[in-house]
Parts: C-alpha cells; structure tokens; sequence
C-alpha cells in the first residue's frame, strides 16, 4: 500500500495549481453581469454541480441520470465526453475538475498520510453503474436512489449555500445525511490523496477507459530510468508510473490516472537533464556572443 | 504496451475522436418530443418539439421529466416564457 502523495522536497509541477485555480473560477463566473454566460447544454467531464447558481456548464452525471430517466440516448452529450476522452483521457480530472483541486488544498493539509487498498478503486464503477444508470432508469431521474441526491460537490455548491441564504429553509433528514457524507469525504481527503476521485467518482469511472486510447500521452521519458520511483510519490492516484515509464509506455495508461503530470515533471533524471540542456544552452549562447563581438 | 501497441492506440484514439465528431453533429441535428406536463394531468396531448441542446439544458435543472406511467417526456415549464436561470430539485 502506497501512502500517495507524501512530502518531497523536489520541485513540483508549477503549472498545475494555477490551471486548477483559474478553472474553478472560470467553471463559475456565470453572476453579476456575467450571468447570461451560461452553456448547460454543454459539458466537460468534470465535477461541478449544473444547479450552482454561478455554473456556467452543465455536469454530465446529472445530465447522464436524466437521460436514464427519460430512457433516451444522449448522443451529444456522449460525443462531449467521447472527445474529450479520445483527445486528452483523464486530463480534465487533474487539471479542470473543482473538486479534484479542492482535494488536493486538503490534501496538502499536514497530517499522517495513508493509502488505499486496490480493491476500493472498483467501488466506483458501481456507483456509476447503479446510481447514475440503473436506478435512474428503473426508477426515474428524480429518485432518492440516483448520484446527485449524495453528491459531495452538490452539497457544497447548493445544499449549503441554499441553507445559508434562507432558500432552503429547514433541513431535511436526507439533507443531513447529504452534508455529513460530505464531511466525511473532506475529512478523509485530508488523510488519503484524491480520495473522492479513486474510490466514489463516476465521472473518473466513466473517463477512466479513456485513458487507455487517448491521444494524449504522459512520457515516455527522453532519459534511461534508473528505477528511483520517485515519481510514485509524486502521483496523486497512486497508480505507480514507474512500472510503464520504465517500460517505455506513457504513464498515463491506467484507468485512474489523472494525467496531471506530476511523474514525468518530477522526475529526477529528467529535470537533470532539463538543467544539463539549458547550461548547453547558455554555453553556446555566451560563445556566439564573444564570436560576434570579436569579429 | 510496447510502441508498436502505441501505434494501434493512436489508431483507436484518431477513430474515437472521429466518432465523437460524429455523434456531436447526429446530437445537434436531432429533436425529440415532450409533452406540457399541465395538459397532460388533463389527458390532453399538446406535443412540442425541442432539440436535444434543449433537452440536454432541460436535464440540469428537470425542465423535462420522465413519466413511469406514460413512457413519455413531460416539460415541466412554461416555454414560450424567458429560462432565466433554474436550480434542479434533485
């Protein structure tokens, strides 16, 4: 068991914090003079609940049980989805998805870390299965047993900021239970690395095939490995880059990849070879200039 | 996965993405049928017919709804009115 995740000194990928942040404020802009920017016929496969008053785009799990309901095959929506998996796999899940970023500030909260057992990452693909397809459809897209009624983003997006404002204005039992599922998720966020994404995300279940026929590739590295596994504690989902980056395969073949890049960007020999290459660099340059002033 | 796996990866990936392309335009193009809700409680039937850009816009707030006992689509709104914007009860 490998506790993701864990403190290093080496440098981290410097871009991925601000991507996250401008997307979780770009997701949500639609307020004030922005609020006829809105889109919610369309999607990116991310976790951004559609009933936020400040959404601008709609969530495809919401969308997805709709559609189950009304026993309709949403062909634009799988289209979204089907390109922005083909083009770019799980890329969404590391570098635009608010919750995924809300889970990693968490996780960046001092405290002991832990692991998952392998088994936990298949619970997933039963909540997208059962909650976002089965029962919906048996059932209808407004029942008790559908994903948005448990929602950890919907209950911070709209069930507690609806309590807060007075809109809604008692709590319900089921409300209860919604708002305490949701602590419990932050709470263990805190301890386990992208925890919501690798054990309950339906939206990372169904992008997770993806990552397997994906345009997009993580490495393969341009230098020889030498097996210092440094990017596992890198890897924010614990899916061990090592093991294809040593084989020469792009790491983010694996279903739950977030293709945040965090293995290859860290890497030690590559960031040696990155330095080795500027001072190259720099050495040709300053030679070309002492040429041109001799001539 | 070794290189050449690489290469049929791309393969599916080019047909995936070509796929979606496909289905995106098919989505765009295609229009389906709801029924207003008030007259169906009426038993009447007054059919409209909205795009699945529509329908997909409809899902996030339930503009439409599904009825068990009908099998169809029921449009929960009144739309000849402006949308304005519309939590979903769920």
């Amino acid at each position: 068991m490998n506790a993701a995740g864990s403190r290093s000194k080496r440098p981290r990928n410097r871009w991925r914090p601000w991507v996250q942040a401008v997307s979780l404020v770009g997701l949500n802009l639609s307020a004030g003079s922005l609020a006829h920017w809105q889109a919610k016929w369309m999607c990116l496969p991310v976790m951004n609940c559609h009933s936020c008053t400040l959404a601008i785009f709609g969530c495809p799990i919401g969308m997805i049980s709709h559609y189950a309901g009304y026993r309709v095959f949403p062909l634009l929506l799988a289209g979204m989805l089907l390109l922005a998996g083909a083009l770019v796999g799980r890329m969404f899940c590391g570098w635009v998805c608010p919750f995924g970023t809300l889970q990693d500030w968490l996780h960046r909260i001092p405290s002991r870390k832990f692991g998952l057992p392998r088994w936990a990452g298949w619970i997933k693909y039963a909540v997208l299965v059962l909650m976002v397809f089965v029962f919906p459809f048996l059932w209808g897209e407004l029942t008790q047993a559908s994903f948005c009624r448990w929602c950890p983003p919907t209950t911070i997006q709209v069930t507690i900021p609806n309590l807060l404002t007075g809109v809604t204005k008692a709590v319900t039992s089921a409300m209860a239970i919604k708002i305490a599922i949701a602590l419990a998720v932050f709470i263990a966020c805190i301890w386990v690395s992208r925890l919501f994404c690798r054990v309950f995300c339906p939206i990372g279940a169904l992008m997770a095939v993806f990552n397997h026929i994906s345009l997009w590739r993580v490495g393969p590295l341009k230098t020889r490995c030498t097996g210092c596994e440094l990017c596992r504690d890198k890897c924010p989902t614990a899916v061990a880059p090592f093991d294809r980056l040593a084989a020469g395969v792009p790491a983010n073949r694996h279903a739950d990849c977030v293709v945040c890049h965090d293995c290859t960007l860290g890497c030690s020999r590559e960031q040696k070879r990155a330095r080795t290459v500027r001072t190259e660099d720099q050495h040709e340059g300053a030679e070309a200039a002492t040429r041109t002033m001799a001539q | 996965m070794t290189p050449k796996g690489e290469r049929w990866v791309r393969l599916v990936g080019g047909i995936a993405a070509a796929l979606a392309f496909a289905a995106i335009a098919r989505g765009l193009s295609r229009s389906h049928t709801v029924y207003d809700k008030g007259a169906a409680e009426f038993g009447l039937d007054d059919p409209i017919r909205i795009t699945e850009k529509q329908l997909n816009a409809d899902a996030t707030f339930s503009g439409v709804e599904s009825s068990r006992k009908t099998g169809k689509m029921l449009s929960t709104y009144d739309r000849s009115q402006p949308p304005g914007k519309r939590a979903c009860p769920t």
